[in-house]
């Protein structure tokens, strides 16, 4: 039977303060999870590099900072210098895993990138937005960073607002895999372009802890009551909100279920589900 | 304990609703909390039904507007199946706050207030034997004084009557019996007022007698 579900949750307004917040946020969780990673697969050469500090070059491309200026002088019309400290910068951040064979030249063999996305316009004219990022703009961020042939590619996209349905089309090539991130009511999701390539890179691009993971299930159970009475609260739903593993999502279920005498987990029927009772 | 409480309440049977926390109770003041517990969790049950169906009121409500708007044909009858689901959920909860809750919160209120005051009533403590008779004879002294005051107050009430009248009193009193010289024409107005009820042609008669009597002859003999 079909479901009759017909809800989706707007997306969130963000301020320039919040997008420039959370931008800053994501670059923090990324150099955090990226200081833990000791090795990089290279699906090109089939190889794991050394990914530590020392075969590792730190690039920040600041090419998307300048079109923020731009379009500051174009549209604000007073305290420019404000509004640009206001705003989020839209940079990028590689991280370069560099190999050096026993004879030749040190060269790039992976690559992990971090771009942030902001609805720059929107922010600059009103203040805030709701503007999804579309697959446009990360193909023409893609292109900015995958240059070589020759070098792999992980790539992680973050929207401070939210990413459009296309963009979840154009996020594998040859020689790159892209992962799309965001914040959705406070709980910092990832989705992956489904690709066996990804192996142990994926939780490079994991940007919040299990503990986080756990809280942000409970937040969004909380808000989702009608789906808890309609009987619709399961883990697929949850996982298709918030993109957690389902372990996780279970482990949250169970929590809760502990917590209120009014939720039972029920795991007669997969997908496991919580459900409402009144004792 | 099922017995003991049907006695106590005067009743023939219990309900349901509250026998199984009778029977579960040891005494009187313990299926009182029991009740009352039963009580607070039905209570908290019914709010959180009461919650989600406006949970439920708020989502129909929003589907009800979005329908509203120019949607197509297939949107529409996806809301509308979908409105119907929410209704039927409604329904169901509705059912359960009316049938189950409501009902037994009306038994449970009803048994805790009777257990309340049955033992509001057996929790004063009987006074000892020697309180008792103290009481007894202080009741029947307060009774005498009662009715020596009662006594008093009907003397005070029939003195007056027994008092008899002094010689100055008396004198005004014989004067008071003295027939006034002016008692015949009171006399005479009364026999009028006897005789006004009679037949007015008979009256007539009556008061033109004398007159002929007293009026002269017509015809004077002269000597």
């Amino acid at each position: 039977m079909g479901t009759t579900r017909t809800r989706k949750a707007p997306p969130a307004e963000v301020d320039r303060k919040a997008a420039r917040v959370a931008e800053e946020n994501y670059f923090e969780r990324l150099t955090a999870n990226m200081n833990l990673t000791a090795g990089l697969f290279d699906p090109l050469t089939n190889r794991t590099y050394d990914s530590s500090p020392r075969n590792r070059v730190t690039k920040a491309v600041d090419d998307r900072s300048s079109e923020v200026k731009s379009l500051i002088k174009r549209f604000a019309e007073r305290d420019l210098m404000r509004a640009y400290e206001e705003m989020p910068k839209n940079e990028t951040v590689l991280y370069e895993i560099v190999h050096k064979e026993l004879l030749g030249r040190p060269s790039v063999r992976v690559v992990v990138a971090g771009a942030a996305f902001s609805p720059v316009e929107d922010l600059v004219r009103s203040g805030a937005s709701r503007t999804r990022i579309p697959a446009s703009e990360l193909i023409r961020v893609k292109d900015q960073i995958v240059r070589s042939d020759h070098v792999f590619y992980y790539v992680n996209a973050f929207a401070t607002t939210s990413w459009e349905e296309d963009a979840r089309r154009v996020l594998v090539g040859n020689n790159y895999v892209i992962s799309l991130s965001d914040v959705f009511q406070g709980a910092w999701r990832t989705y992956y372009a489904p690709d066996p390539r990804w192996r142990a890179a994926a939780r490079i691009f994991d940007l919040s802890s299990e503990e986080e993971k756990v809280e942000a299930v409970r937040r969004w159970v909380t808000r989702h009551t009608f789906e808890l009475l309609m009987d619709e609260l399961t883990e697929d739903t949850v996982f298709d909100a918030l993109g957690y593993a389902i372990p996780i999502i279970r482990e949250a279920f169970e929590q809760i279920a502990a917590e209120d005498r009014y939720v039972r987990f029920d795991t007669t029927a997969r997908p496991y589900r919580l459900t409402r009772v009144y004792g | 304990m099922l017995d003991k409480i049907r006695k106590m309440l005067g009743v023939k049977d219990l309900p349901d609703e509250v026998t199984p926390l009778y029977r579960g109770a040891r005494n009187e003041r313990e299926a009182l909390v029991l009740l009352k517990e039963a009580r607070r969790r039905d209570e908290s049950r019914r709010r959180r039904a009461m919650a989600d169906l406006e949970e439920l009121d708020r989502a129909e409500e929003e589907l009800l507007e979005e329908g509203k708007g120019d949607i197509t044909e297939a949107r529409k009858l996806m809301l509308a199946r979908r409105i119907k689901e929410i209704r039927w959920k409604m329904q169901e909860l509705n059912n359960r706050i009316e049938n189950i809750y409501n009902k037994r919160l009306k038994v449970l209120n009803e048994h805790v207030a009777s257990l309340e005051t049955i033992l509001e009533l057996t929790s004063e403590a009987l006074p000892d034997k020697k309180t008792m008779e103290d009481m007894a004879i202080k009741a029947k002294q307060l009774l005498e004084d009662l009715e020596k005051t009662k006594e008093l107050a009907e003397g005070i009430a029939l003195a007056p009557e027994t008092t008899q009248p002094d010689d100055e009193e008396k004198e005004i009193l014989r004067e008071m019996e003295r027939p006034a010289p002016e008692v015949e024409p009171v006399r005479e107005k009364a026999v009028e007022k006897k005789e006004e009820v009679r037949p007015v042609k008979e009256k007539e008669r009556k008061t033109e007698a004398p007159t002929r009597e007293k009026e002269p002859p017509e015809i004077m003999f002269e000597e």
